[in-house]
């Protein structure tokens, strides 16, 4: 390696950007390798406080607000496919999520390519029992009504022990309340900061770029969330404290109205476990 | 650089494809407004305000964590007939224990217990 001549060395791609193809909530710009199968499973508790935590619920750690158990595969290098069930925070329950992510590029150690990037597509169908209250979301009129879709792009870049991540998202919901717009443009940054060399710390906001949902008597609020990430090798272990409830992004993108300031962030964490086939 | 845009243009119409495969069946639709009848006589059924038992209640006291308020026969026999429904939703207003009724809500039960809790 020390013989080899400096252009090729310079060429190097950055590796691990993040540690996970999470963020907390939002995708990050890694993928698998070929052949790799990703086992995951994430939780949110409840409500910590406010009127839905503290003492009656053990500050949320009796109630599940979102629970999700999935898989992904790599199916090249760049190719990443994943299908998993969520809870569902929000009026759609019972959710299945399908996506597909490619990335386009991947940061150099030469600067040649500043940035890595990858884009995500997602669908999300609820397979829950129809509701009998016409004014519901639940009730779902029509089959299609079960489905919403994002279009995610990320883009990121590491420097050193710190890296930053803008996510540009569009929500697409087939069905949504009265008044409500059906499309949802969002702005995501993410950060990872590697605190020790199994430790980072980690940090995920999005931003709805949409008059709906930035007035504030509509409820809606900034889904933020923060956390610690520990790579033990196989495993990937996170902890994290986060107002959303939901965790597919077409659910805490369209849904959140937790509030920080009322004490509406719960515990939750990720486990993601790595095989190859 | 026309090569990782032309990759970059192509993952996208791609996943642009995978998406519109799969999403088929793209619709834009709402919610109907609801438009509440004021000369109506107060008249609310079971089936009325069984979205909102499910909703509020049933993760506690439903199916499989007796007694079943998803059941009629079991929610008037345990609840409604000997006033412990009334107590703690109406007069109380201790339950459903995790969230606060909306007033409108509360006014739909009062008129299903003025009414009898008709089915």
């Amino acid at each position: 390696m020390l013989l080899a001549p400096k252009s090729v060395q310079a060429q190097e791609p950055v590796y691990a950007t993040f540690k996970d193809r999470r963020v907390i909530n939002t995708q990050s710009v890694e993928v698998l390798q070929a052949k790799q199968f990703d086992f995951r499973i994430s939780h949110r508790f409840g409500d910590m406080a406010g009127s839905f935590g503290g003492w009656q619920n053990f500050f949320g750690l009796e109630s599940a607000a979102d629970v999700l158990i999935g898989g992904e595969y790599g199916l090249s290098n760049s190719m990443t496919i994943g299908l998993a069930r969520t809870k569902g925070s929000a009026d759609f329950r019972q959710l299945i999520n399908g996506f597909a992510k490619y990335r386009v590029l991947q940061q150099t150690t030469d600067n040649k390519m500043p940035i890595s990037m990858a884009i995500v597509g997602m669908t999300t169908m609820s397979t829950m029992k129809r509701g009998l209250d016409t004014f519901s979301l639940n009730f779902m009129p029509k089959f299609a009504h079960r489905f919403s879709y994002s279009l995610e792009m990320h883009i990121a870049r590491k420097f050193k022990s710190f890296s930053l991540q803008l996510s540009p998202t569009f929500v697409w919901r087939n069905y949504v309340l009265n008044g409500q717009p059906n499309a949802l443009f969002s702005l995501g940054v993410a950060s990872r900061i590697q605190l020790t060399k199994v430790m980072g710390l980690i940090l995920d906001v999005a931003v709805p770029l949409s008059p709906y949902y930035l007035k504030a008597s509509n409820g809606y609020t900034v889904p933020i969330g923060v956390g610690f990430e520990f790579d033990t090798g196989g495993h990937i272990f996170q902890i994290n404290l986060t107002n959303s409830a939901g965790i597919a992004s077409t659910d805490y993108l369209s849904y959140t109205t937790q509030n920080w300031l009322k004490g509406e962030f719960r515990f939750g964490f990720t486990i993601s476990r790595l095989f190859r086939f | 650089m026309r090569k990782v845009m032309g990759r970059a243009g192509a993952a996208f119409g791609g996943l642009l494809i995978f998406n519109a495969l799969v999403f088929s069946a793209c619709t834009a639709d709402e919610v109907p407004l609801q438009v509440v009848d004021t000369t109506a006589t107060c008249a609310v059924t079971y089936t009325q305000i069984q979205p909102m038992l499910r909703r509020y209640c049933e993760g506690c006291h439903g199916t499989g964590f007796p007694p079943d308020v998803s059941n009629y026969a079991t929610l008037k026999a345990q609840y409604l007939d000997n006033g412990v429904f009334e107590r703690r939703v109406i007069t109380r207003r201790d339950m459903p224990s995790n969230t606060t009724l909306t007033a409108a809500e509360i006014d739909s039960i009062i008129c299903w217990r003025d009414g009898g809790y008709p089915e």
